[in-house]
């Protein structure tokens, strides 16, 4: 099952698509996707088999975000709390994981006709998290997964691995303290706008809509910082059984939010304080040592 | 021709939401005053609730209200915070992210003051509020006998208090490790937790009712939400016991399985 499939709309949702479409539409969704197992309990099957309906679930979601026009997604797939599961459930997630990095990477290989989707539509991935919680075999195909797309710049894929907001934020706090350490930063330079540019999500603009299934009203630890400002639709229904209606639903429903969280992203940008040119640098030399970390994984002896 | 038809059936689609909206906000409008009018007031409102909490799978140590963007009513946010005491809540946080609820510490002090004298005496004024530390903290006396032990930590917060406080908390580990008294390495997700903790004086809130129809955090706390239950408060304008009741119960049933 590839990254993307092809268009699963009828033509009744199809119309309805270009009708929200016709109103403000987000530029960026992040996605909880939480439901699997009990997807999985409720249909007698193995967990595993909820885990793969879900990457299915999530293939034709980043298509209907396509057909939208939404530019950037990010998906929580797997959580650091997440290794408290059992060894069985944690292997068969990392095997999943390794299933379909693997099939992004042998397509561009091997398929000069029938390339992926996933370049066909200019699709940047990017995996965020703490990537030294991974298995080394994870990690290297996540770095040639993220440098063969690295200059994609059509649409951004980003998923959230071995995430959770607190452990970002803390390192996020821990660069920046470096920074004024060894004199690259100054005291005064540590501000709002300078934490949210060491975030692993430096490069994204904030989610403008949070949809999380299952029913579930919490966030469990993620994007905690960036959904500030965001509209969060909590929808009740299992994430393999996410529909385009739930979706339309959600984007409706930030639609109809937009007006009233504005002056509240206006309030937090006022506390972001200024850019200087010394920040500026701070940030380009993060930027550039986190790809020379992904090409050191990527040439690693697996 | 085309894009201009999709316009107007998406105008048509919001106009005929927001007219459905008001039909219902009319309707749960008045069903609110027949509400008042009819049914017997609750003579033991205190008593009422804590009968009911117990029946609960659970009750938040830390309750916040988050205001959003109505207008402050400061009679509500009284009878939520004593209510919060009849159900056994210890802390009870609200927020308001435009900052005016903190200028304006004094119309809540004022609002509880009106609202119960026993009760009074058993609120803590948190760290972040202006009343801290002014009150005399005469413990549980009061004349009718009834000893509460129960006290509520009261705090108002800001936007400010969000991701301010880890820019303030950052600036202040930068000294730290410049004056030697610690390394980089040392700073972990523990070590923020255990100073923000310090600073705020407040366990990490398990219940948030977010006011009106949008669901943000407004800005409200990044790093302590992390596990917050969200529940949707229609209005905390004339607020009703029930409708507290009604939100402890669902967060009663809220189970969280921590990455498991």
């Amino acid at each position: 099952m590839s990254w993307i499939r092809a268009s699963t709309l009828n033509w009744i949702q199809f119309l309805c698509v270009k009708i929200i479409k016709s109103g403000r539409v987000p530029k960026h969704i992040a996605f909880i996707m939480d439901g699997n197992r009990r997807y999985a309990q409720k249909n007698n099957v193995r967990k595993f088999e909820g885990h793969s309906q879900g990457f299915d679930k999530l293939a034709e979601t980043l298509q209907w975000c396509l057909d939208l026009g939404i530019p950037e997604v990010t998906v929580y797939a797997f959580s650091i709390e997440n290794f408290k599961r059992s060894q069985e459930e944690v292997d068969a997630l990392m095997e999943l994981s390794q299933q379909k990095f693997e099939r992004l990477l042998s397509e561009k290989m091997f398929c000069c006709f029938a390339r992926d989707k996933l370049m066909e539509h200019g699709v940047c991935i990017r995996v965020i998290g703490n990537l030294s919680l991974l298995p080394q075999n994870i990690r290297k195909l996540i770095a040639q997964a993220m440098i063969l797309t690295k200059d994609n710049k059509k649409t951004f894929l980003n998923v959230a691995f071995a995430y959770t907001a607190r452990e970002e934020m803390a390192q996020a706090v821990r660069t920046a303290v470096s920074g004024v350490e060894r004199d690259a930063l100054q005291l005064s330079d540590v501000t709002q706008q300078l934490l949210s540019n060491c975030l692993y999500t430096s490069t994204s603009p904030d989610p403008e809509l949070l949809i999380r299934t299952s029913g579930e009203v919490r966030l469990s630890d993620y994007l905690l910082w960036q959904v500030s400002c965001s509209c969060i639709y909590f929808a009740d229904v299992l994430w393999p059984e996410f529909s385009i209606w739930h979706l339309l639903a959600a984007i409706i429903k930030y639609q109809r939010s937009y007006a009233q969280l504005v002056p509240v992203q206006q309030a937090d940008e006022m506390a972001n304080g200024c850019l200087n040119e010394r920040i500026s640098l701070f940030h380009t030399c993060l930027a550039a040592s986190r790809l020379a970390s992904l090409e050191e994984l990527n040439h690693a002896v697996a | 021709m085309t894009f201009s038809l999709f316009r107007v059936l998406w105008t048509l689609l919001h106009v005929f939401l927001t007219a459905v909206h008001f039909i219902e906000s009319v309707w749960n409008s008045l069903r609110r005053k027949l509400d008042l009018v009819s049914k017997n007031y609750v003579d033991d409102e205190l008593g009422f609730i804590s009968r009911h909490v117990k029946l609960f799978n659970k009750i938040p140590s830390h309750l916040v209200v988050i205001v959003g963007n109505e207008t402050i009513s400061y009679r509500d946010l009284a009878n939520v915070a004593v209510w919060s005491i009849a159900a056994g809540i210890s802390f009870v946080s609200f927020y308001d992210h435009h900052g005016i609820l903190k200028k304006n510490e004094a119309e809540l002090l004022k609002a509880l003051s009106e609202k119960t004298k026993a009760q009074f005496e058993n609120i803590v004024w948190g760290k972040r509020t202006k009343t801290h530390g002014l009150i005399n903290k005469n413990g549980t006396k009061n004349g009718n006998g009834v000893v509460s032990s129960h006290k509520l930590h009261l705090n108002i917060f800001s936007l400010s208090d969000g991701k301010g406080a880890l820019v303030k908390l950052t600036k202040s580990l930068c000294q730290s490790v410049i004056a030697g008294q610690m390394t980089v390495t040392d700073i972990n997700q523990d070590l923020i937790d255990e100073k923000l903790r310090a600073e705020m004086d407040i366990p990490d809130p398990e219940l948030a009712l977010y006011c009106g129809d949008v669901c943000s955090t407004y800005g409200f706390l990044p790093w302590q939400i992390h596990v917050t239950e969200f529940l949707q408060l229609q209005s905390h304008h004339n607020i009703q016991i029930k409708d507290f009741l009604l939100l402890l119960k669902k967060y009663g049933k809220c189970v969280q399985r921590h990455g498991k």
